[in-house]
């Protein structure tokens, strides 16, 4: 009987569309980091809904709000632990995806055009960290507000709709806020679905190694997605370990000229860049983009084994250790500008 | 374990526990004598301080905060006054906050052990041990692979 109900179910909603076959090797920790960032996401949607509650975007407020959160609200702390570390681990899962699709040349054709889209989805998660960082509105999120501001300053015409001119009487941490709780999740959301069709589309990337690119081992999807659940569940698991033990930092009310903090380790990097050069802060990050942009453009030749591709390799680890040694570097240096 | 998977986690847990991620972050530690200096006019104006329920920031804590947390690092110097300005800056939308300028005092904020005294830190222990417990289970019974 149950068994029946179960069948009349999956028919009823459509979900024997789900029984397809995909590769093996999609059951494994590095073919797997793109779903456990979504599990990271879906944590950092709930607890963001539930946080919202509590929130007041007004500059007045918004600090003291979040102090009422966590020193009040019952289980308020623990709740905005999980929102920041699933964003702490999502950028490194993230980050590993990124490495693992390079490394294994998945980007190389006929998937181009989920590699940009993934691009675009570094772009928005980056931006999603940063409206992050300015709505908790201490001394570190007015500096970093106060660069994004000088920035978009810069940009003149094309910076105005993020500056305060563009919506005069409207405090600038209502329009992030609205941003980083509605604009952005919902392009957010739609990428990955985007990101998930095309991956469906062309089918996830063979092994490198494979020598029948076409006729390794296959499971059905479903087994995968059992998979999956239990990575999410693994990621869930860490997230409140570290919302347990380790609490994010919140300052208080800024004190409004001061420049003393050091961002976020995700974009200190940008920091120590701007130390040596201020309009960095302008170049560095579409030339960034570009470059990754690019990858799939410059590099064409159809060897995905990584020992054949020394040119990229060296590319991946120039890259890894520029941004390592740029965020040690931003770590420990002092500044050396006012803006 | 092979080695690209090693490297994967490798790099994992670099990223995630690299110093920067400890130390980092900054901006003021949540101190109860500075709050009510700086804040004051924001507290009497705030929904937060209607009702009988004490104000975070009226909670006489001896440790200096009702949380009651401790240090994961000692990087909390007071910077005060004499560290750059942002002359350039333009602080519209930031009229609203009102600042005593004389009092420019800003303490590092970092990231802090969580202590017991939290509320609701029991539940909050139940709910990692549960998720622990529900990731253990499926690593040893795979259900649906």
């Amino acid at each position: 009987m149950l068994k029946g109900f179960c069948d009349t179910l999956k028919e009823r909603l459509g979900l024997q569309l789900l029984e397809y076959d995909i590769e093996e090797h999609a059951n494994s920790i590095k073919y797997s980091l793109g779903g456990m960032s979504i599990s990271a996401f879906s944590v950092l949607v709930i607890s963001g809904i539930v946080l919202a509650q509590f929130y007041i975007p007004d500059p007045e407020r918004a600090n003291n709000s979040l102090h009422y959160l966590t020193d009040q609200v019952y289980l308020g702390w623990f709740l905005r632990g999980i929102h920041f570390w699933s964003a702490e681990v999502m950028t490194v899962t993230v980050t590993l995806h990124v490495i693992r699709v390079f490394f294994t040349a998945s980007y190389k054709n006929p998937r181009e055009v989920n590699w940009l889209i993934g691009i675009g989805l570094m772009v928005m998660i980056v931006t999603l960290m940063f409206t992050g960082t300015v709505i908790k509105w201490d001394q570190e999120a007015y500096e970093a507000l106060a660069h994004f501001t000088w920035v978009a300053e810069k940009m003149g015409i094309f910076g105005l709709p993020l500056t305060e001119q563009f919506a005069q009487g409207v405090p600038l941490l209502n329009r992030i806020y609205m941003a980083h709780i509605s604009l952005l999740p919902i392009i957010t959301i739609l990428m990955i679905g985007l990101h998930l069709f095309y991956v469906k589309y062309h089918k996830l990337s063979p092994l490198p190694d494979a020598e029948n690119p076409e006729g390794g081992k296959v499971i059905d999807f479903t087994n995968h997605m059992a998979y999956l659940r239990r990575a999410g569940a693994g990621v869930f698991a860490l997230i409140c370990f570290l919302a347990l033990v380790i609490s994010p930092p919140l300052g208080n009310q800024p004190v409004l000229g001061l420049e003393v903090t050091k961002p976020p380790w995700q974009f200190v990097w940008i920091y120590a860049l701007e130390n040596l050069w201020v309009p960095s802060l302008i170049i560095v990050p579409p030339l960034i983009v570009m470059f990754f942009a690019a990858v799939p453009f410059v590099d064409q030749s159809k060897e995905r084994r990584w020992r054949k591709r020394p040119i990229a390799m060296a590319a991946l680890v120039f890259t890894i250790v520029m941004f390592a040694g740029l965020i040690i570097w931003g770590k420990v240096t002092t500044m050396t500008h006012s803006m | 374990m092979n080695p690209g998977k090693t490297v994967l986690i490798c790099i994992g847990l670099l990223l995630l526990l690299h110093p920067a991620t400890l130390l980092a972050h900054a901006g003021e530690e949540h101190d109860a004598s500075q709050d009510k200096a700086m804040q004051d006019p924001l507290v009497a104006d705030s929904i937060y301080s209607a009702g009988d329920e004490a104000s975070p920031l009226d909670m006489d804590d001896p440790l200096g905060s009702p949380l009651s947390r401790s240090a994961l690092d000692i990087d909390d110097e007071p910077m005060d006054a004499g560290m750059p300005m942002m002359d350039g800056m333009d602080h519209k939308g930031m009229e609203g906050m009102d600042h005593d300028e004389s009092m420019q005092t800003v303490e590092l904020a970092h990231h802090e052990l969580v202590s017991p005294p939290q509320k609701g830190y029991n539940l909050a222990v139940a709910i990692t041990l549960l998720s622990g417990l529900v990731y253990g289970v499926m690593i040893l019974k795979k259900p649906g692979e």
